[in-house]
């Protein structure tokens, strides 16, 4: 009689993405990359995991009209949540929260991972602990909290003290920083027993938040590993960028397709790649298809030290995969999703001595079909090198330029010469890649004349520059001038109540459904005085004239085209502010 | 340019020039669905410009009125104002001295 081979025993894993406001204001585009790192990682572990995006519920919940934005009140009351969290009953909140989870085997899943999201949501920060609490409650299950918002949130940590202080009493464990291997450590541990969580044992498992007392303390985190995403179970046609597709068509129209494609994907700003996406999906199956874009990253840990950046306090050694295993995955994910199109999120891409040569001529040579785009660095960039990453499918890059200003560009460390930039800007052009920018405004003592630099800098390279970034500096804990605020000429100021003051303002701009990109501004948690010079009141009123100023400067082709794109729509109004609130992570 | 002005305000859109001229003049506006390259051929339009105005068909240029086109390009639709930035920054702009961390 044969004997069947005994059969490892696999770990069930339900993976939750929780969800933020987009679904309620633009479509969906892009698959949630750091669960797809964790997922992969997982499966590669053996794991069997069941993974789900709940913004593809929520969608469909308000496409069905099942509820109002304003009915989203009870996830933007701190004590609401921490409530509901931590064992009080709250109706609505379970409820909501039940419907979000119609048809998720929960019951099967020895552990439930949760991610935070990363897109810095308060809707995302708040309804992973109610969706946590409920199968806490309901089914029993283990929870394990991560995602990039909770970096964020650790960060501030003062701040968020009574978010954390719930998560680490009521839940499992909540992963700060890379999760790929902590989350299999984590979920094995689990499974196997379950007498010590993580959090409550006294030595600290590194990426693990941990109580000390009072104390919220962030255990060393995790290295990063380099691994391809796998989205297998997610409801992909819900990321779908809808983009031109006649493949019957004439040459010339094929080809003027393939160019309305690079714009809306790669030229366009986000707020408008979103609108010409919601544009495009009102005429699917007539010459229009979806496709997936692919998120990837290569690389992490910057060695710069950008002194406004969260990398710069401390130095982590540099994680990056060989050129070989890139091509390997960028390929393997082309294939697999079916798609040429990719962005990518590295530190930048011109991060490694050679690797521009190396790469360009591997994809050329394996007759990979790419279109991509990432961030990079003005410094060892030439003509030559920004030829071939044309040609291997570069189609943009971004600058972390800041500012113009020589001085400023010393004081926050930022290494770039502008002789240099403008050279770079150039010869993107040429070689046919777009460029935008990264612009800080807002940066303790930029005066008049600093400002003047940048924006005479902008005006100057207008021809070479694609679109730039309005970024309001805000002060980063993590960073050099958030950890010597004095060095630095400021003065911080806090808020005992910022948590729910950020919830409201987040409520307001929801409830009172602003464009999508209006989105308050939540990393700015603190203020600050300038020393010996203006008080934050002052800095609030002297910024809004440097945005107008610096928008001013932009080019009026995105506003045509957000005409353009609204006329097709018919859906008149004001331009978003095209004021990206996000620094945390630039190069 | 100030600050308080505006690109779109120093340099009228060749873009709504074009699309007046559609709806003014309905053999330009076959023109331009049927031989964009003709039709635009005295403009001075960017790239985007162009793609934007070759993607129009038969249906878009139907909704246009001289009206909605007012409407569609009015200068403030195009304008970061300050009342906008209020507003998002309002969760931080109410507060009292007393509520200072110091």
């Amino acid at each position: 009689m044969a004997i069947a081979p005994a059969r490892k025993p696999t770990t069930r894993v339900l993976f939750l993405v929780a969800p933020g406001e987009q679904p309620m204001f633009t479509r969906m585009n892009l698959p949630p990359f750091g669960t797809g790192i964790v997922t992969a990682s997982l499966r590669d572990s053996g794991c069997d995991v069941d993974l789900h995006d709940l913004n593809s519920d929520l969608w469909r919940m308000w496409r069905a009209g099942e509820f109002t934005k304003a009915d989203l009140r009870p996830f933007y009351d701190e004590r609401a949540v921490l409530d509901y969290v931590g064992g009080a009953r709250n109706d609505f909140l379970d409820s909501f929260a039940d419907r979000l989870l119609a048809g998720k085997d929960i019951e099967a899943a020895q552990v439930v991972g949760i991610s935070a999201g990363g897109d810095f949501s308060f809707l995302e920060m708040q309804s992973a602990v109610v969706i946590g609490a409920h199968i806490k409650r309901h089914y029993g299950k283990p929870i394990v909290l991560g995602g990039n918002n909770l970096d964020y949130l650790m960060q501030f940590h003062d701040a968020f003290h009574s978010w954390w202080t719930a998560v680490i009493t009521h839940f499992d464990a909540a992963v700060t920083g890379p999760g790929e291997d902590v989350f299999v450590d984590l979920v094995g541990k689990l499974a196997r027993e379950r007498t010590q969580l993580p959090m409550a044992r006294p030595a600290p498992s590194p990426g693990v938040a941990r109580l000390l007392g009072d104390t919220v303390l962030r255990s060393p985190d995790a290295a990063h590993r380099i691994l391809a995403p796998d989205f297998d179970g997610l409801r992909l046609d819900d990321y779908h960028n809808f983009v031109r597709d006649r493949p019957t068509a004439s040459p010339r129209k094929q080809e003027a397709d393939e160019m309305w494609n690079r714009m809306q994907l790669y030229q366009f700003p986000a707020y408008l790649s979103w609108l010409a996406n919601e544009t495009n999906a009102q005429q699917a199956g007539q010459g229009v298809s979806g496709k997936l874009v692919m998120p990837y990253v290569f690389n992490y840990n910057c060695p710069y030290n950008c002194a406004f950046c969260t990398e710069s306090l401390e130095r982590v050694k540099l994680v990056h995969a060989t050129v070989d295993d890139i091509v390997e995955d960028m390929a393997g994910l082309s294939s697999k999703y079916q798609t040429p199109y990719f962005y990518l999120f590295n530190n930048y891409f011109n991060l490694v001595n050679g690797f521009v040569e190396e790469f360009a001529s591997r994809v050329v040579l394996n007759g990979v079909e790419l279109h991509w785009s990432d961030c990079a660095r003005f410094n060892s960039l030439t003509y030559e090198r920004l030829a071939l990453m044309a040609e291997s499918g570069c189609r943009k890059l971004t600058f972390g330029l800041e500012t113009a200003s020589t001085k400023m560009l010393k004081i926050i460390d930022k290494r770039v010469k502008l002789a240099e930039a403008e050279r770079v800007l150039g010869w993107c052009k040429e070689v046919g890649i777009w460029a935008d920018l990264e612009i800080i405004t807002g940066l303790p003592h930029e005066d008049e004349d600093t400002f003047a630099e940048t924006t005479d800098f902008l005006e100057r390279n207008a021809a070479n520059i694609n679109y730039f970034n309005v970024n309001r500096y805000f002060v980063a804990p993590k960073s050099l001038m958030g950890a010597k605020p004095e060095a630095y000429g400021m003065t911080l100021r806090k808020f005992p109540d910022a948590y729910q003051r950020l919830l409201d303002a987040n409520y307001r701009w929801l409830a009172e459904d602003l464009e999508f990109s209006y989105k308050p501004q939540n990393f700015r948690v603190y203020e600050f005085d300038e020393i010996d010079g203006r008080s934050a009141e002052q800095l609030a009123d002297v910024i809004v004239p440097k945005i107008a100023k610096l928008n001013a400067i932009q080019s009026t082709d995105f506003s045509d085209a957000w005409r353009v794109l609204s006329m097709r729509q018919d859906r008149a109004g004001r331009t978003p502010a095209r004021f990206n609130n996000e620094t945390m992570s630039m190069a | 340019m100030t600050a308080e002005t505006t690109a779109s305000q120093a340099e009228p859109s060749q873009v709504k020039d074009v699309l007046e001229r559609a709806v003014a003049d309905p053999e330009f506006g076959r023109l331009l669905l049927d031989d964009p390259d003709a039709a635009l051929a005295g403009y001075d339009l960017s790239e985007v410009q162009l793609l934007l105005l070759r993607s129009l068909d038969e249906e878009d240029l139907a909704k246009l009125t001289p009206e909605n086109l007012e409407e569609f390009f009015a200068v403030d639709s195009a304008v970061y104002t300050p009342e906008d930035a209020a507003m998002v920054q309002q969760g931080y702009e109410i507060y009292d001295d007393e509520d200072l961390d110091d």
